[in-house]
């Protein structure tokens, strides 16, 4: 590593103020580099003498207590204390006091905003359809189609995976983003024709301008359930699908239920660009019952991972060189050092290799469901009423047994209250009537 | 000097509230709680003692007067330093000068300090050394230099008071350093004993200086 990139925090170093990772990494380079170390101590040092300069909080003295408290007191006299305003705060140099906004304020700009995005719905100014092509516009009509696939990949790095709901977009409250690509694509076809392939992807997107697609890593993910009559031969036609678009399958488990009910569970991984029409072709095997389309974008992995890749790389020819001027007097922890970041460096390209084939190959996850057969007919005869009624009627009788159950140990639970009670009205009953007799 | 910052916002709120509604006792509480780190932090911004007596009454009159507005958005310490800071920086402002080492260094010396003349000399050109230094720095960078190492807050209390990210105290912070290494480097460093050892290897430095 070199000291440029470690410099800044060498001071957060000394404070103990770095996460665990950063800290291991400067303590490793202080380990190799005297200059750094010196500085170290360098700041130490000042920091020492800093804080034995620096005078300890003393306690007021009697008299400039005396003064504060009767200020306090003469301000406490005039009738604007209680309201006085809070003094700005972000007044002095290099202090800036957050400010924060009144309810009104942010709800008239909640407002506002909602208003322009109604009225801008309403005019059709998000819609991604581009406009039918019209000659002699070609440069304005290149600049509004590169700001609509923008739109749709800035949704697609915003939100990272994007669900579609498989039900057709007229019940779809949400524009799918399949629907979206295809407005933003080819507005006429199906997704099933080449020309719709992998708007989301990077490498095939040629249909977009600029060269700003091409760096773009996403690796999309769908999953299909398809019901239809027999999971069994459709799977089959699905592996020949896969096979014709140059993917392969990953999986394929055939299930049959305890019900005779068949079923197929596939992984594909296809090519990026084959990957619209192979989901059509899917599609098309029987009835769409789900279907979750995502796509994530992993440019960022992608370059975080190439980086590494090139630092490591300056690691090993750095540690090699090192070893090669020790010769001989290379210590066993030189080597193991080496080693390691010889290791790390494998791990880093093979990082790199697995995202360029994440990016390349898109996962396709089918289930092939058999449609269900008709119920039977519920059984109907006397033996089963009999046993329907009989367990209902038992079910009763226990409700009933349970309500008297729960009479009895109510009526135990407050003898001591409604005993003398009864007690009282028997007795006077009892004395009125031998009064009269 | 570790401080006992007040860390219960119920306890803070209660005593801010006390205070608005013109408690005497509370604000008397209150004036002996922050004093005198208010009054440290007012040093390091006044030219001389009575210049930092008259700061230290401003900056409790403006807190007396503002905390009524104190919402428990943050700590009650962290509100107080930057009503403080923010006091400090405009005084500072307001003199466009600056600072002169204090010009009374025997009023205010702390327990550190020993009650021997000569060492106490010397603790006292240490302290002019370091507050010369300090004033070469930028506003931004003494500001953060001051709360960080002398009022010893944390990074993160440093970046509230301030209003700005962890990230920036930290390369201010680095800096900083770099800026008095130039200015105390020939003061500091010119011993080699040991980091923990320094400030009283300053000390002799300093002694022999005097010499």
């Amino acid at each position: 590593m070199k000291c440029e990139l470690i410099q800044t925090d060498l001071k957060a170093f000394c404070d103990n103020e770095l996460p665990f990772p950063r800290r291991l990494a400067i303590r490793r380079h202080l380990a190799q580099c005297p200059a750094c170390r010196e500085e170290v101590t360098t700041m130490e040092k000042i920091a020492e003498n800093l804080q034995y300069s620096s005078q300890s909080n003393e306690p007021l003295s009697d008299n400039l207590r005396a003064r504060i408290l009767a200020n306090a007191s003469q301000a406490t006299g005039s009738p604007a204390l209680p309201s006085s305003p809070r003094p700005e705060l972000g007044e002095g140099p290099g202090v800036r006091a957050k400010r924060r906004l009144s309810p009104l304020t942010v709800a008239g700009f909640c407002a506002t905003l909602a208003l322009f995005a109604f009225f801008a719905m309403r005019q059709g100014l998000f819609r991604l359809q581009p406009p039918a092509p019209s000659p002699g516009s070609s440069g304005a009509q290149d600049t509004y189609t590169l700001s609509k696939n923008e739109a749709f990949r800035s949704r697609i790095d915003a939100g990272g995976p994007i669900t579609i709901d498989g039900q057709p977009p007229a019940v779809s409250t949400a524009r799918s983003v399949a629907s979206l690509a295809r407005e933003s694509n080819a507005p006429e076809s199906t997704g099933n024709s080449p020309s719709a392939a992998a708007p989301m992807a990077a490498a095939p997107a040629g249909d977009l301008s600029g060269d700003f697609s091409l760096d773009r890593q996403v690796h999309r993910q769908a999953n299909v359930t398809v019901q239809l009559k027999d999971p069994e031969a459709a799977s089959d036609q699905v592996v020949e699908m896969t096979k014709d678009a140059g993917g392969y399958v990953a999986e394929n488990d055939l299930i049959t239920d305890d019900g005779g009910q068949k079923s197929a569970q596939m992984t594909l991984k296809v090519p990026v660009e084959q990957f619209d029409t192979v989901l059509g072709q899917i599609e098309k095997l029987g009835n769409v019952t789900a279907k979750n389309v995502t796509g994530q974008d992993i440019t960022g992995k992608v370059s975080d991972a190439s980086q590494a890749e090139v630092v490591l790389e300056d690691e090993v020819a750095r540690s090699n060189a090192h070893l090669a001027a020790l010769g001989r007097r290379a210590h066993w922890a030189d080597e193991e050092d080496a080693r390691q970041v010889r290791i790390e460096l494998a791990q880093a390209r093979a990082r790199v290799q697995l995202l360029h084939k994440l990016a390349a190959l898109a996962d396709i996850t089918v289930s092939l469901t058999q449609t269900p057969k008709p119920a039977p007919p519920a059984q109907t005869g006397f033996l089963s009423n009999l046993r329907g009624n009989g367990s209902a009627a038992f079910q009763s009788m226990l409700g009933t047994l349970s309500a008297v159950l729960t009479a009895l140990i109510w009526i135990l639970a407050y003898i001591p209250i409604w005993g003398p009670l009864a007690f009282a009205v028997w007795y006077t009953r009892r004395y009125l009537r031998e009064t009269r007799a | 000097m570790h401080q006992d910052r007040s860390k219960n916002p119920r306890k803070d709120m209660a005593m801010a509230r006390r205070i608005a509604q013109g408690d005497r006792a509370a604000f008397a509480e209150f004036v002996d709680l922050y004093g005198p780190r208010i009054q440290a932090l007012a040093r390091r911004y006044a030219a001389s003692q009575s210049d930092t007596e008259d700061l230290t009454q401003e900056i409790f009159l403006d807190l007396y007067r503002a905390i009524a507005g104190f919402r428990g958005a943050s700590a009650l310490s962290t509100w107080v330093y930057r009503v403080a800071m923010n006091h400090c920086l405009k005084h500072s402002e307001r003199r466009r000068r600056e600072l002169q080492p204090l010009d009374d260094p025997e009023i205010g010396t702390g327990e550190n300090v020993s009650a021997d003349p000569a060492r106490r000399a010397i603790a006292g050109e240490l302290r002019d050394k370091v507050q010369t230094a300090l004033s070469g720095l930028t506003p931004e960078h003494r500001a953060v230099v001051i709360l960080h190492e002398l009022q010893e807050l944390t990074y993160g209390e440093c970046a509230e008071i301030l209003s700005v990210p962890v990230g920036t105290v930290k390369s201010r912070l680095y800096y900083a350093f770099r800026a008095l290494k130039g200015s105390l480097a020939g003061y500091v460093l010119g011993d080699t004993c040991a980091p923990e050892n320094n400030a009283g290897a300053a000390l002799g430095t300093a002694a022999e200086t005097i010499r």
